[in-house]
């Protein structure tokens, strides 16, 4: 691991750990819309129950700022929560054929817990979409309060459940304690600054694309609105960007002294550097912003590609990570062997298709709403 | 076959009743995201052609709802299976993953597609005109399909003799006996359990207007006439299937025997129904018909499913694994 990620390895090695890091990237953008958007909503009925309105739920306050956010954010939870649970399959196969042993001994070591966080998944989903319906039907505020906070608590048990497999995967000398253990709860102290790390960062991903979906819909909403909306959403950003900047300097501070050499090391440590620089330029843009007019496609572009340099850059340095956790040189054998399994050239093909598909779909419904206005 | 892990010993209620359940449920809810668009896209077609005054309101209605909700929850029961199958043995499903993986990832391709086409038809319809609605349906039903074949030849492969992903010809997974058969059936029931589905949606939120009731559940159950062929399909595939035994030796099973029979029975109780949607044009079900209809839907689909547990064991693959935890390499040690 003595040059730059993923070269030095192998092709076979480099490839999957490739295709991981980018199908993760596609994925950690709609599950972190949904972790972040589900606190948001929760937030939202909370303040609406302490300002003492009994019947004004968050959907209906929409004359403010915090208002239209959640106005969005409840209309468009359950589509993103359904293609954060499509777009998490690609991961999850690439992640059996890169690390087999470590992801199937702590799934299996943690059997009731993986089952456990499909249920609360199928739970979280189900709710999100009787929230999205209006309250008729004898649903009083009451109830949708006690569903968001549900379908939070379900989501958040998703996290904690992945980051403690993903944790378990890491450290082999505690497989065989936690076997022989009658203890059902696993617990390290890494997974929580990582825990913390995942949920704080979802801010700003949430904010910037909000932010896209206010642009786009501008004309559907009041200026004073907008602006009232762009404000917060500032302030939503900003608060997760130096939230999650303090907890990723405390996970290094944590790790062991031979991981945390891993992570600083020429490996890692400039896709380390590229997160902090996309923090910054997302930093920079949002700070300017004062009002609705100001969230421009330029401006928005640039505060996606800080996003997306944050996110690209934290999951190389989680891998370097995982990859100083494990013995790598044993993998690249199993590594070549899957390389050669048939059906890569289907796949490719396949995956140029569904991208021309997935864009023809968009441009359809773009076009049939631009005629409308 | 270098990976060993903790392996827990687990008792015949997990290899049966979680697995095989999950995989039903599974099942059930893939399916009913293929037929539900293929109805939703029938549906249009007569909206469309003016051929029904009612196809609109039911494409406005709660079935597309149901439909989204399938295909996510059918993700959902497979990430399910994914896991259980790491517990019964997790150097079968590791095999499979590192043979066929790139079918897998080729699926994935198409489900996005699905999804996306999915919700764009359900969240913007109202929006959409006649044709970019019946594009969206035909993107969502052809990529739903393709993702059921690779899925199908996927779930299939350990029924072939060869070990999974070494004989490295792509169409080998395709182009073996049992694929076919298996691949057919599970069309046919998809379509099936869509068209039920539909009557049931319909029976629930149509109660008021008899006539519209009866229009659109003659159409919805033209579905189920195909399943009709259930009972054929299931015969070609258990004497196509090479993995273990003799035909003879499989028909004398009796778990094999109770199989086929509930399958041929549900499915030709629901064949006659669509049978007779196609002779009068318009049906009326009452809600204990219909649940009498969807207990036989559950059952010939539970019926398939147990069809090919009955030939493979959940944890073993042949020639690379022989129980959860052993495989060849331990085979020639133990010999050594």
């Amino acid at each position: 691991m003595a040059m730059l990620f993923p070269f030095g390895f192998p092709w076979p090695t480099a490839m999957y750990l490739a295709l991981f890091v980018v199908s993760m990237a596609i994925y950690t953008v709609f599950m972190q819309y949904v972790l972040a958007g589900s606190i948001v909503l929760l937030a939202g009925y909370v303040a609406a129950l302490a300002r003492g309105g009994a019947g004004t739920g968050p959907v209906r306050v929409i004359r403010s700022g915090s208002g239209l956010i959640q106005k969005v954010v409840c209309d468009w939870l359950p589509p993103v929560l359904g293609l954060a649970i499509a777009t998490a399959i690609a991961p999850l196969l690439f992640v059996q054929v890169l690390y087999r042993r470590e992801f199937y001994a702590a799934s299996q070591l943690l059997f009731i817990r993986s089952l456990l966080l499909v249920l609360a998944l199928t739970i979280a989903f189900l709710l999100l979409y009787l929230l999205r319906r209006p309250t008729s039907g004898g649903r009083g505020p009451l109830t949708q309060q006690l569903a968001a906070l549900a379908a939070s608590a379900c989501l958040l048990f998703t996290a904690w459940a992945w980051t403690g497999i993903h944790v378990l995967g890491l450290h082999e000398a505690a497989w065989r304690y936690t076997y022989t253990s009658t203890r059902w709860i696993y617990s390290d102290a890494e997974v929580w600054p990582r825990l913390g790390y995942w949920i704080t960062s979802s801010f700003p991903t949430l904010a910037v694309a909000l932010a896209w979906q206010l642009r786009w819909g501008r004309c559907l909403h009041q200026p004073r609105d907008l602006d009232l909306a762009s404000r917060r959403l500032k302030t939503l950003a900003l608060l997760g960007l130096g939230t999650s900047f303090a907890e990723a300097w405390l996970w290094q501070l944590w790790l062991e002294p031979s991981a945390r050499a891993v992570v600083l090391s020429a490996f890692a440590l400039p896709y380390g550097l590229l997160a902090f620089a996309g923090m910054g330029i997302q930093a920079g843009c949002w700070l300017s912003i004062q009002s609705g007019s100001q969230l421009t496609t330029c401006r928005l572009t640039l505060i996606s590609s800080g996003a997306a340099l944050t996110i690209l850059g934290v999951l190389v340095v989680r891998e370097a990570r995982r990859l100083a956790a494990i013995d790598v040189a044993t993998l690249f054998e199993a590594h070549s062997r899957a390389a050669h399994a048939p059906g890569l050239s289907l796949f490719l093909v396949s995956l140029a298709t569904s991208t021309a598909l997935v864009a023809a779909c968009i441009l359809i419904v773009r076009r049939a709403l631009r005629a409308l206005q | 076959m270098d990976s060993y892990f903790p392996i827990h010993a687990y008792s015949p209620f997990m290899k049966g009743i979680v697995g095989c359940g999950l995989e039903i449920v599974h099942a059930l809810l893939t399916q009913m995201a293929l037929g539900g668009g293929v109805l939703l896209f029938y549906f249009e077609r007569l909206r469309r052609g003016g051929r029904s005054k009612y196809a609109g309101r039911f494409n406005t209605g709660s079935f597309p709802a149901v439909v989204s909700a399938s295909f996510i929850l059918g993700a959902l029961t497979g990430v399910a299976i994914w896991f259980v199958s790491i517990q019964q043995s997790p150097g079968r499903i590791g095999s499979i993953v590192g043979g066929l993986h790139w079918i897998w990832a080729t699926e994935w391709t198409f489900f996005c597609v699905e999804v996306v086409a999915g919700y764009a038809y359900l969240r913007y319809q109202d929006r959409l005109s006649g044709k970019d609605r019946l594009t969206l349906l035909a993107l969502y039903s052809v990529a739903s399909w393709l993702s059921l074949f690779l899925k199908s030849a996927i779930g299939s492969s350990p029924l072939t003799s060869t070990p999974v992903g070494q004989s490295q010809r792509l169409w080998s997974v395709f182009f073996h006996s049992s694929f076919w058969p298996s691949i057919f059936s599970r069309t046919i029931v998809a379509l099936a359990i869509a068209g039920l589905g539909a009557c049931m949606v319909i029976e629930t939120f149509v109660p008021e207007d008899r006539e519209a009731r009866q229009a659109l559940m003659g159409h919805a159950s033209r579905f189920l006439a195909p399943m009709l062929l259930i009972p054929l399909l299931s015969i070609w595939f258990l004497a196509s299937s090479p993995a273990v035994g003799s035909f003879a030796a499989r028909w004398a099973s009796p778990s094999t025997m109770i199989c086929v029979g509930i399958t041929a029975v549900a499915s030709l109780v629901l064949g006659a129904v669509g049978l007779s949607a196609f002779w009068y044009g318009k049906l009326a079900l009452n809600p204990l018909a219909m649940a009498l209809l969807g207990v036989s839907a559950f059952l010939a689909t539970a019926g398939c499913e147990l069809l090919t547990k009955t030939i493979r064991r959940p944890d073993t693959l042949p020639q690379a694994w022989f129980s959860g935890s052993l495989c060849q390499l331990d085979r020639t040690k133990e010999r050594l």
